[in-house]
């Protein structure tokens, strides 16, 4: 009887103790239902998913890369600074092997990891692909973005003997965009197949490509085929006439002023 | 003291006789045979049809023991020797075979030699014609490619020019010398 009543005793202990934990947990009074829903944010500090923008870490970037402009005069035509943080050098195609050796080895910059080169196409310009080194400094921890432009046909050096890791990064390039690059010790295809024909990555290339590969049991093997979709393709327009979030009536429309280039800096031709 | 130091002394040995007597332990996953990695050397495995062992200037060994000198056209169960001088020299006439087999091939690897040697763009024209797929390459990456897309199992062909300049290894050296029988003779220049 005893050992019972201590039973249910520490049962309605656990009980309680439940209780009071969901009582934290009853909503004190919707914020969403107030009239005023951005009071909240309207604190002096800015929510967490607002980048904040160190104005001292930024200027100090900026010389950084205007000392980069001023030791490399020749080929270096603009330096700014994007999205708040972020030092992006652009330089002339000839220039690319001698200004990434000066970032790699230079003393002040130390740039010895290449993180990525990826590239851009934008039909519209004369010069259509963007050649994009991003590089890492270990030493200084802070990276740079080199920039470069080519067109189809005009071929850019390859920085192997800069940075090793060099070597699949441009035939990614030469495999997705047709960039060819000089001096490269193995450039070949490197993602597409064997006999693939085309540059995926350009914008004049479908997103459904030209073939299509299936397995022909007749002659028991896997044919290649040019494309043949059963339903066409299909654009699907996502603004509707309808109000899709009533609550947020008074947000103002989102301003990307984080996302524009700040142009700061002498554009050096 | 020194019965102190004696004692410490036996006790240390005990405890060191017990931890060897514990050493016999072996990971479970190893009891079975089927967990143990295993490797298997393509070029060995004759199912697969004629691959390639090896090139040089003077031409290539494949893996059914045969040496083939001078260009080659190869196929999975057969292999000729191609009528081409350079790269630059391959037309219409050298490439019929290619088209006019059955079943059609699906790639045609094409290895060109040295690294810049360039095959003529009318040349690559004619064969998208064909529909057939060309794979253009020195021929140092040109073999490996016909290898593993042989040993996929894919209709591929290959149409081989010996290259004139490539990287020699310490490994291809000894490789030679081995095949040859004299580990122990030094040469002037190594003879690969």
């Amino acid at each position: 009887m005893a050992a019972s009543g201590r039973i249910i005793r520490g049962i309605s202990s656990l009980f309680s103790r439940k209780g009071k934990c969901c009582s934290s947990f009853l909503p004190s009074k919707s914020p969403i239902l107030s009239s005023n829903a951005i009071l909240r944010y309207n604190t002096t500090e800015s929510p967490p998913t607002i980048k904040k923008v160190d104005a001292v870490a930024t200027s100090s970037l900026m010389d950084f890369g205007l000392y980069v402009a001023e030791c490399m005069p020749k080929y270096v035509q603009k330096v700014q600074i994007v999205t708040g943080n972020e030092l992006e050098v652009l330089v002339a195609p000839d220039g690319i092997v001698p200004v990434l050796h000066f970032l790699k080895d230079h003393h002040q910059c130390q740039f010895a990891s290449l993180a990525d080169i990826g590239a851009m196409d934008v039909p519209s310009r004369e010069n259509r692909f963007e050649i994009i080194y991003n590089l890492l400094s270990l030493r200084f921890n802070s990276r740079i973005r080199v920039k470069s432009y080519t067109d189809e046909l005009t071929p850019v050096d390859s920085c192997y003997e800069v940075f090793k890791a060099a070597d699949w990064y441009e035939r990614e390039i030469w495999d997705m965009y047709g960039v060819f690059f000089a001096n490269h010790p193995d450039l070949r295809r490197i993602l597409t197949d064997y006999g693939f024909e085309g540059h995926p990555f350009r914008k004049d290339f479908p997103l459904t490509g030209y073939v299509e590969v299936r397995y022909d049991d007749e002659v028991k093997r896997v044919v290649v085929e040019p494309v043949e979709l059963a339903q066409e393709f299909r654009k699907f327009d996502l603004s509707s006439p309808w109000e899709t979030f009533p609550n947020l009536r008074t947000l103002p429309a989102g301003t990307e002023e984080d996302l524009k280039a700040t142009q700061t800096g002498p554009a050096k031709q | 003291m020194t019965s102190l130091l004696r004692k410490c002394n036996t006790l240390c040995n005990q405890l060191l006789k017990g931890c060897t007597s514990h050493f016999t332990v072996v990971p479970r996953r190893w009891l079975n045979d089927t967990d143990k990695s295993t490797m298997t050397i393509v070029n060995q495995d004759t199912s697969l049809g004629i691959l390639i062992n090896s090139y040089s200037r003077a031409g290539f060994r494949l893996s059914n023991g045969m040496m083939a000198i001078g260009p080659i056209a190869i196929f999975p169960k057969s292999v000729l020797s191609w009528d081409v001088n350079t790269a630059e020299d391959i037309n219409e006439e050298s490439l019929s075979l290619f088209y006019t087999l059955e079943p059609k091939i699906d790639i045609l690897v094409i290895g060109v030699g040295n690294p810049g040697q360039q095959v003529s763009s009318k040349i690559i024209q004619y064969m998208k014609e064909k529909h057939i797929s060309l794979e253009i390459s020195p021929t140092e990456t040109a073999c490996a490619t016909y290898n593993f897309l042989n040993a996929e199992g894919r209709c591929v062909a290959g149409a081989l020019i010996p290259p004139t300049q490539y990287r020699i290894s310490e490994d291809d050296i000894a490789s030679t010398k081995r095949r040859n029988r004299d580990m122990m003779k030094v040469d002037d220049f190594p003879i690969v």
